[in-house]
């Protein structure tokens, strides 16, 4: 006779669930509009039209080719600010689920990392049409995106444990989040470069330094736009060293949110 | 005597209940240091026993006894704050009506997704599928989204669901009161005959008389404790000849 597993842990048998959970995400996001699947690249597309006619045209933004450059970014952020936003609310929108099942916590902020990660891949295979059609030449350099992108799926991971937890305390978590991702937005090298930073007399070289190695995200956000557009001619000295810190930062935050997690995860169903 | 199926010692399980619903702003900033005012509630407290296979054990008391946090328990959806519960083999079943079903999806979506967060694989729910839409009854239903079914539809597809996987220990709280008579009956019998191959029966309900039907032993209990433990008939009689006095003395 076997003894039930303790609930709770998390093991390989658990992707077929992970499937089914983004399969109803992606499912349910778009069902009832008659473009489905295209708003997760249109949106972006707008978005970065929007923008290039706002800092290059009217702003006057002396970024060469701004519209590439800014879409590079674009699209890690929305990953990035998807999924904290869906992520943050993963447990509260299933609760219905987790006072059911006794199924690993955990599922639920993996599949909603994962149902973004789908869109971030529709968004990589519109850039990838728009780089065959300039043309831009592909190199080896741009594969360095995906260690960039484990860096930055393990940061967001690692928050969005720590704001689910904290969301079911706290709802206020979900409305400071939608404020502090549109500052983060304007806090990272997305609408300019990082050289503009570098070379901006008003910042005392304190502030630049802080605006690389405090934010985790600055380093990969270079790193996106040089690999797939400078050919890893990566315009910072020490970048490899920030990019290091970055992933440090970022596994320090998944461990403390995997800590949290473990501790409150069985108090959710109690929650009312 | 084969070995217990369910087995309960000393269980005890705590919760902080919430007062506060619309803190003040004044209040936030004070929550930040002390969250939330709370108040401990003893939902279960020294609770023991054990259930072999084949039993059927009706749960009864008053609301707030803490019947549905045992069957919880058992399920392995809350952790006990005291005391050890062991169950052998899988425990499944159905708590509140059409819960956990996405009303957007079809009710086949909701068949792989249940059975998918029950833990199971994807070859054992495909293998079920066809005994889950048959059971249900739904079969013309089953690609329509659930929000469309009645309550008693969304009930047949959850109790088909949770029967399904055949597990060890079969949990059914409330529910099949909502049900018409024919599946009713057709319920229960699939109850009995699972029963008869070996799974514990664990069933809440404030209707006496199915709990009086379909099980053999009834546990009453009262704040939290177990107030009787024995022979259905005993139970119930107990449990009614004191509401009977609570009435004419209250």
């Amino acid at each position: 006779m076997s003894t039930t597993a303790k609930p709770g842990a998390l093991s390989p048998a658990w992707r077929w669930a992970i499937t089914q959970l983004v399969r109803r995400d992606l499912k349910v996001r778009y069902k009832n509009s008659a473009l489905g699947f295209c708003w997760s690249f249109l949106n972006p597309l707008m978005q970065i039209a929007v923008m290039t006619i706002v800092f290059r045209y009217i702003m006057g933004s002396r970024i060469q080719n701004f519209s590439m450059e800014l879409f590079t970014c674009f699209l890690p952020w929305m990953f990035f600010s998807q999924a904290l936003n869906d992520g943050a609310v993963c447990v509260s929108k299933d609760f219905l689920l987790v006072k059911k099942y006794p199924f690993p916590r955990m599922i639920l902020p993996i599949s909603s990392l994962c149902s973004n990660f789908v869109h971030l891949c529709f968004g990589f295979a519109v850039l990838f049409i728009i780089f065959i059609l300039l043309p831009v030449h592909f190199n080896v350099y741009m594969l360095w995106v995906i260690p960039f992108l484990i860096i930055q799926a393990a940061l967001t991971l690692g928050l969005v444990l720590l704001l689910s937890t904290l969301h079911m305390y706290y709802e206020d978590i979900r409305f400071l989040l939608g404020s502090l991702t549109q500052l983060l937005f304007f806090l990272c090298p997305i609408v300019y470069t990082i050289d503009q930073v570098l070379e901006s007399d008003r910042l005392a070289p304190i502030w630049k330094e802080l605006y690389i190695v405090g934010n985790p995200l600055t380093p990969l956000f270079i790193g996106y736009r040089t690999a797939l557009l400078h050919g890893g001619e990566w315009p910072v000295p020490d970048f490899w060293l920030y990019t290091g810190i970055s992933a440090v930062w970022s596994a320090i935050i998944l461990a403390l949110g995997v800590l949290v997690w473990r501790r409150y995860q069985w108090q959710f169903p109690e929650m009312v | 005597m084969s070995q217990a199926v369910v087995e309960v010692r000393n269980l005890a399980k705590k919760y902080h209940v919430r007062h506060e619903r619309m803190p003040s702003i004044k209040r936030a900033v004070v929550r930040v240091f002390r969250p939330y005012p709370t108040e401990v509630l003893w939902a279960l407290r020294d609770v023991s026993f054990s259930a072999g296979s084949g039993e059927s054990v009706g749960i009864i008391g008053s609301n707030g006894s803490g019947k549905s946090t045992l069957l919880r328990l058992i399920a392995g959806i809350l952790v006990p704050t005291d005391g050890e519960i062991t169950v052998r083999g899988a425990a499944g079943g159905l708590f509140e009506l059409a819960a956990g079903f996405h009303p957007e999806l079809s009710g086949a979506d909701n068949i792989l997704l249940s059975g998918a967060l029950m833990g199971y694989s994807r070859r054992q729910v495909e293998d079920r599928y066809q005994d889950i839409v048959a059971f249900s009854e739904l079969a013309d239903f089953i690609d329509v989204p659930v929000k469309t079914y009645s309550s008693g539809m969304s009930l047949r597809l959850g109790f088909a669901t949770a029967i399904a996987f055949e597990p060890q220990v079969l949990l059914v709280d409330e529910v099949l009161a909502v049900a018409d008579e024919h599946f009713q009956r057709k319920a229960y019998g699939h109850l009995a005959r699972l029963r008869e191959k070996g799974s514990t029966l664990f069933m809440v309900s404030h209707e006496l008389a199915s709990i009086e039907r379909h099980c053999t032993r009834a546990i009453w209990l009262e704040k939290g404790k177990i107030r009787a433990d024995g022979p259905t008939e005993e139970v119930v009689g107990a449990y009614l000849a004191e509401q009977g006095n609570g009435n004419a003395t209250g």
